[in-house]
């Protein structure tokens, strides 16, 4: 089982790819995950952790399938085969 | 004698064009006091000096360019002006902001605000040098484009540095929604005021001054100015708009999320919208501009390669992006980019001008206009080389054109055929790009705003996503969430809409940007306070509950200017399409705003008892002028 983690705006500089595809397991959810990116991609987690928390900075977005996550379960989602997150940083306005 | 209070110049400089004449007149202590500046100077004027019912396109209208105690001075994001007149578009208060260089280079030149009266009988530029003013002939510039109108200015008077307002062609030909452009890209677009330039036969207003702005707390101001340039330059969540402006990133979020109008509001999900995104878009980047004063530079410029030849093009802001991209149906960013730079140069809105063309094309689909009535033109969803030509035909008010430049309220009108149902409009201005069922707050925004469908007025961030929590709780408490946060509900947002439209309201009259204090919040509306009160030294400034009752005066006199033109809670409404129909696919599947709920909690919120605000509520903001002429005139 596979997701896609898409990663928008400045943070893809940050992360030096705009893609990246890590295979899951049964009742993964989006905080295990975020810790396996984490062991690839160091510079991006720390762009999006809060150091002392580890709880995802203020202001940053992750969707679910284009879902924002805090409207469902938050970061303890399950995901599932196919799968597509994306992880934005700060943007808003119209 | 100096003027009592810093930031100020002290005087308006009113022009008669009828007469040839012009005055200076000082600038009243009490407008300062109780109207702060920029927009809340041109409300007091416009209500006091207009008549209501009078043509926006007559000699009775009045064209108002308006400063704010902050335009000129070091302030981070304080380059900005208004400018408002009655609109042509929407019959009513018309107001629009823009950027650039003008509005520091009018008080340097010796005025906070232009008034400009009568109708010339023969086209003039007005000139502006040092306090000295003359009506010129304009002759040899009418037709020109605006940027040419710009550099033909300068040359006259050989000199680079001076600012530059100019119109058109769609100025010219009195295009329902032709804008005013400053220094080629900077435009205060909405309302059609440039119309109101045409009518008055003014090409352009060029001004050039050598004088500074005094504020009153010099230490105070540079300390609180440079923790603002610190916080600017820190800002992390600035990132985003300094690198790529303000299209591609909220492009990518949109589409994801399912809140980009697209085919004329009939879906908000566009396959094709990757192609606006940031990493399609940041290929074309050469150069960033910036504004006065501002270390943000969210301008970009695009350099763009059709076989050998290059051209130097503006990026388009997102409301451009969105208005010639996804809601004509097009993916082609080169026509978007096309389209745009053909907007800046004929003097024309490019939210009105996609709008109308979206309209045409939904017309179009649904077979109540042909290939015909088109000029021969396919007005297929995404043909963008028919969204390029109809730019032409608008600004030279030719064929088709002619009757889109009316406005797509006005056209639907004529037309009939049931086209009416596809005119997205709100008080008779095009929608902007943003849609109640994909961003719950917008819906009232755009029902409630002054001008007509617009975002800027309240747009609300805290609903854009979950992310945004930590800002709702410090601004209206943690018992809000989550429906504060929730963009599909209706809860709590006027509270929020009404917020940020007193916050805007001290922003505008200021004046700074929308992009420090909306998103993100560098600077609210407790910084303003302690900026005014540094600049100006009204020590009343200096405290928050005094800011909230200027804003509060500032909204309901635009609110009165309405309803004395006979515009109340009637006009406070969205499309049927945004309140009847569902979004049919993508994450807002199924969403219609309810609308009624937030009303009723958004008028509560205002002390308007079904829409028109109470004589009490006029009274204590020390409006009971107004109170007393509403009454006079059967509205309250």
């Amino acid at each position: 089982m596979e997701v896609t983690i898409k990663i928008y705006g400045d943070l893809c500089k940050k992360a030096g790819t705009d893609t990246i595809r890590l295979p899951i397991n049964e009742n993964d959810t989006i905080d295990t995950l975020l810790i396996r990116l984490g062991k690839r991609h160091p510079v991006l987690l720390e762009a999006i952790l809060d150091p002392t928390t580890g709880e995802l900075k203020p202001y940053f977005n992750i969707l679910l399938n284009g879902h924002q996550i805090q409207r469902t379960s938050g970061i303890h989602t399950k995901l599932k085969h196919k799968d597509e997150l994306a992880i934005f940083p700060p943007v808003g306005g119209g | 004698m100096e003027y009592p209070f810093g930031g100020y110049i002290g005087q308006i400089l009113r022009v008669d064009l009828s007469r040839k004449k012009h005055h200076v007149e000082p600038l009243p202590k009490d407008l300062a006091r109780n109207y702060l500046g920029g927009l809340g100077f041109a409300a007091r004027i416009l209500f006091d000096e207009l008549k209501p019912k009078i043509d926006p396109l007559g000699p009775e209208n009045e064209l108002i360019v308006s400063t704010g105690p902050l335009t000129g001075t070091v302030w981070p994001t304080s380059g900005r002006f208004a400018v408002a007149a009655k609109s042509p578009l929407t019959g009513v208060w018309g107001e629009a902001h823009c950027g650039g260089f003008f509005g520091p280079m009018l008080k340097y030149a010796g005025y906070d605000v232009l008034i400009i009266q009568g109708r010339s009988e023969k086209p003039v530029y007005l000139w502006v040098d040092d306090g000295s003013v003359e009506i010129k002939p304009a002759k040899d510039l009418w037709g020109h484009n605006t940027a040419e109108t710009i550099n033909m200015v300068r040359e006259i008077h050989g000199d680079p540095q001076i600012e530059v307002l100019s119109i058109g062609k769609a100025g010219e030909n009195l295009v329902k929604f032709a804008c005013i452009v400053n220094n080629y890209y900077d435009v205060a677009g909405r309302t059609g005021l440039g119309a109101v330039m045409g009518a008055k036969n003014l090409k352009a207003i060029a001004a050039r001054g050598t004088n500074g702005v005094k504020v009153s707390n010099e230490e105070e101001f540079l300390r609180l100015a440079a923790e603002g340039y610190d916080r600017v330059f820190k800002e992390e969540r600035l990132d985003g708009l300094k690198y790529y402006g303000t299209s591609p990133p909220l492009i990518d979020m949109k589409r994801l999320v399912g809140d980009l109008p697209t085919k004329n509001h009939q879906t908000l999900i566009f396959k094709e919208a990757e192609k606006f995104g940031c990493k399609a878009v940041e290929r074309y980047f050469v150069k960033s501009r910036a504004c006065f004063a501002c270390p943000i530079m969210c301008k970009k410029i695009h350099k763009i390669h059709s076989g050998k030849e290059e051209s130097i093009m503006k990026a388009p802001e997102y409301e451009s992006t969105c208005a010639f991209g996804p809601n004509c149906g097009s993916g082609d960013y080169r026509a978007i980019l096309e389209a745009n730079t053909l907007c800046d140069l004929f003097g024309m809105d490019t939210m009105s001008a996609g709008t109308v063309v979206a309209w045409l094309m939904e017309c179009y689909e649904k077979g109540i206009v042909t290939k015909k009535d088109c000029d021969g033109l396919e007005m297929n969803w995404g043909n963008s080389g028919a969204i390029v030509t109809l730019m032409e035909k608008i600004a030279n008010r030719d064929g088709i054109g002619n009757l889109l430049a009316e406005g797509v309220y006005r056209a639907a009108r004529k037309l009939g055929r049931g086209s009416m149902k596809y005119a997205m409009h709100v008080k008779k201005m095009e929608m902007d790009l943003n849609d109640g069922r994909g961003h719950r707050s917008l819906g009232l925004t755009q029902a409630t705003s002054p001008r007509g469908s617009c975002h800027m007025r309240s747009l609300v961030v805290v609903d854009q996503g979950f992310a945004f929590k930590k800002v709702a709780t410090e601004r209206y408490g943690k018992d809000k969430l989550p429906e504060i946060c929730d963009p599909y509900a209706e809860k709590y947002k006027a509270l929020a809409v009404k917020d940020c439209e007193d916050v805007y309201a001290i922003r505008d009259s200021l004046t700074m940007c929308w992009y420090a204090c909306g998103w993100p919040p560098a600077f609210w509306i407790n910084d303003f306070a302690a900026a005014a009160a540094a600049t100006t030294g009204i020590k009343e400034f200096g405290n928050v509950k005094e800011m909230y009752l200027i804003a509060a005066r500032i909204c309901n006199l635009r609110r009165a200017f309405n309803l004395r033109e006979g515009l109340g809670a009637n006009g406070d409404t969205l499309p049927e399409r945004i309140l009847k129909e569902p979004i049919p696919d993508g994450p807002s599947k199924g969403q219609v705003v309810n609308l009624k709920i937030m009303l009723r909690d958004y008028y509560e919120l205002r002390k308007w008892p079904n829409g028109i605000p109470s004589r009490k509520t006029l009274v204590d903001l020390g409006l009971e002028d107004v109170a007393e002429e509403l009454k006079r005139l059967g509205r309250i």
